[in-house]
């Protein structure tokens, strides 16, 4: 997947990444994994960066444990159907390939529309300014989970080598999925045992030997985490994503200065989703501002977008998680090239469900009809069913799939 | 009784000039109104003497702009019914589709009779241009929608309103229809697009597109006039919504019979 040369070509994923996937529940049913027999993706130029970026931090990391590790911050935007999910997909599965670890939050809509249990997270002596924050033992639950079974082979391999405190007896769980385990199996746990796992995989020991692998944390649906959640405090007051430990947790190492970063290495990648999504207008503002910078728009300049001076106040704490030193990178997700999406309908057309003959002008024609090459409706245009009815003969009238 | 002869005429005082006995022109001076009833008839035997004659299609005839009533009544000085001009005007379009090289004169004269003044330069259509960029365009109508569309040669770009083709139309079939007139050409990768729809629902502004769209590709590439009408690009879909009538709950919906 990381060659530059299969760019447009539909390659298939390796047998034990697609099981490590399925218990990071990486596949989603609204993609049209069950019109093929094994999962496939198609290697777009975007892959081939990820790729790149993925085998720079393995350069980057030194002999000892934390040493030179690098953390790299993306957040990946597009259009609806433009293939961020697959990409992050993509992602995690050159993750697992080179032996990372990797946390999968797959939908970020469970943790703020009030179907899972919270509880009050204890506030330290002296933070009375700071917000209420909440625990989400489920969630938590579900998070170890998905990282104890993903990552079986590798976690088995490492002990723990950090104390956690009185609860969690590390000498009691041999490895660091036994440890993981713990707080997936009971939930109330879940809360302490994530903060120690978390612990283990991403603060290293100062000069130790055994090197820890680099973690990959990858995020689906980010802009649901920025704004006001359905949970309501004890005074009925609405509780703010931001105030949940979990969401925290993840957005700052997102959007971190470099205090909150991965000790070990890694990547942490934050897909947006464009498909019954909130309204977040401070949230896309800033993306368009930060794009804006990285194209190399200064600040005053007069195409800056700044946001509509008659509308609400954006929200503070969506404002404060962009600041001008930030390292996160913003990529957007346009529409496939033409080789690409030739490549595409090729594989659909080698797969038997797309029966035209795949030339350049019929490439040309999906890959207008699709707004400019957007991978979800190109797909669609793809599988489309013909019907045909038999005029004649003892099937008169029944209508087949052509 | 007595059988007088009458007198004899007398050849030196009798006026000859002044006929001896007074007659119509014509038998429809004794119709409501004659001029138009000559005209009727007139033209009624010429399509029965010339009915055989071979004709065009009625979009190659040529183009004819015939008087209006108003001008037809001031002409024959008689208040004639508007749905009695149509009768003349139905007879004129028969006459005018007769093939113009096949045409006797007897009917070219008749039909010159009846053709506005001032006509021939009113009724030719002005053939829309490309301007320096390279940018046709055409405009489309359908129910309550309308849109310019503006076609230029390129890749296969498509911008509905400033967004692009699949947040305008979320719906594949307004996608395939509104870029039918170039799918039919096999010409979606030779143009971009460039329209402007206001008015009306999804479907409406898509087909409106379809339209325009014609129209426009028409200016660039007239030669794909027959393909386009088979596709049935051409023609102005005529349907309106159907106003609702007095005594039914809709245009055609009644309120529920009851027998009693």
């Amino acid at each position: 997947m990381a060659d530059a040369a299969k760019v447009g070509s539909v390659l298939a994923l390796d047998g034990p990444v697609i099981d490590q996937l399925r218990e990071a529940k990486a596949f989603k049913t609204t993609q049209n994994w069950n019109l093929f027999r094994a999962p496939s993706t198609l290697a777009r130029a975007e892959t081939i960066e990820v790729a790149a970026d993925i085998q720079d931090v393995n350069d980057s990391l030194g002999d000892t444990a934390g040493l030179g590790a690098t953390t790299m911050r993306r957040v990946v935007t597009g259009e609806k159907a433009s293939g961020k999910s697959i990409h992050l997909l993509q992602a995690m599965s050159l993750a697992y390939l080179n032996k990372w670890v990797v946390v999968n939050v797959p939908d970020c809509q469970e943790y703020v529309i009030n179907q899972s249990a919270y509880t009050p997270a204890a506030t330290k002596e002296g933070d009375q300014s700071k917000d209420q924050m909440y625990n989400q033992p489920q969630l938590a639950a579900d998070l170890l989970s998905r990282l104890a079974y993903s990552n079986a082979d590798i976690l088995t391999k490492l002990k723990p080598i950090h104390k956690h405190g009185d609860r969690i007896d590390s000498r009691k769980s041999k490895n660091l999925k036994d440890l993981a385990l713990i707080g997936a199996e009971d939930r109330i746990m879940a809360p302490r045992v994530w903060d120690a796992t978390w612990k283990e995989l991403t603060v290293p020991v100062e000069g130790a030997k055994e090197k820890r692998p680099p973690v990959m944390v990858a995020i689906d649906g980010v802009n649901f985490w920025m704004g006001e959640t359905r949970y309501r405090s004890s005074d009925y007051k609405v509780i703010h994503a931001h105030q949940f430990t979990l969401v925290k947790q993840f957005l700052d190492l997102l959007f971190s200065r470099g205090q909150n970063s991965l000790g070990n290495g890694g990547m942490v990648m934050a897909v947006t989703t464009k498909s019954n999504h909130p309204i977040t207008p401070a949230f896309e503002l800033l993306v368009r501002q930060t794009r804006a910078r990285q194209d190399g728009v200064e600040m005053t300049d007069s195409s800056f977008p700044l946001g509509d001076q008659y509308a609400k106040m954006p929200d503070p704490r969506v404002a404060e998680l962009f600041h001008p030193d930030t390292q996160t990178a913003v990529t957007e997700l346009k529409g496939l090239s033409r080789p690409e999406s030739k490549g595409l309908l090729e594989y659909f057309a080698k797969s038997g469900i797309f029966r035209e003959a795949v030339t350049d002008s019929e490439v040309a024609e999906k890959w207008s009809l699709s707004g400019g090459g957007i991978v979800g409706e190109m797909c669609k245009l793809g599988a489309r069913t013909r019907v045909g009815i038999y005029a004649t003969g003892p099937r008169e009238g029944v209508k087949v799939r052509v | 009784m007595e059988i007088r002869a009458a007198p004899e005429i007398d050849f030196e005082r009798t006026r000859m000039d002044a006929p001896a006995r007074i007659l119509p022109a014509s038998p429809s001076y004794f119709t409501g109104a004659p001029m138009f009833t000559d005209d009727l008839l007139e033209l009624e035997s010429l399509v029965n003497e010339y009915g055989r004659v071979p004709q065009v299609d009625p979009d190659k005839a040529p183009r004819m702009a015939w008087l209006r009533l108003s001008q037809y009544r001031a002409s024959s000085g008689e208040r004639v019914r508007a749905s009695k001009y149509a009768q003349i005007l139905r007879l004129l379009t028969r006459l005018n589709r007769i093939h113009p090289q096949l045409r006797p004169e007897a009917v070219s004269d008749t039909l010159l009779r009846y053709q506005r003044p001032g006509a021939a330069k009113i009724q030719q259509a002005t053939p829309g241009t490309i301007d320096a960029y390279g940018r046709s365009k055409g405009v489309g109508r359908r129910k309550e929608s309308s849109a310019r569309v503006f076609l230029v040669e390129g890749n296969g770009e498509v911008l509905i309103n400033g967004r692009s083709l699949i947040d305008a139309f979320p719906r594949i079939h307004d996608r395939e229809s509104a870029l039918w007139p170039l799918k039919v050409t096999s010409r979606i990768d030779k143009y971009n697009v460039f329209a402007l729809a206001n008015g009306g629902g999804v479907t409406g502004q898509a087909e409106s597109i379809t339209l325009g769209l014609a129209k426009a590709l028409l200016v660039q590439e007239p030669a794909l006039k027959p393909i386009l009408r088979r596709a049935g690009c051409v023609t102005r879909d005529p349907r309106r919504v159907e106003r609702k009538k007095p005594g039914r709950l809709k245009a055609r919906k009644k309120p529920t019979w009851v027998k009693r």
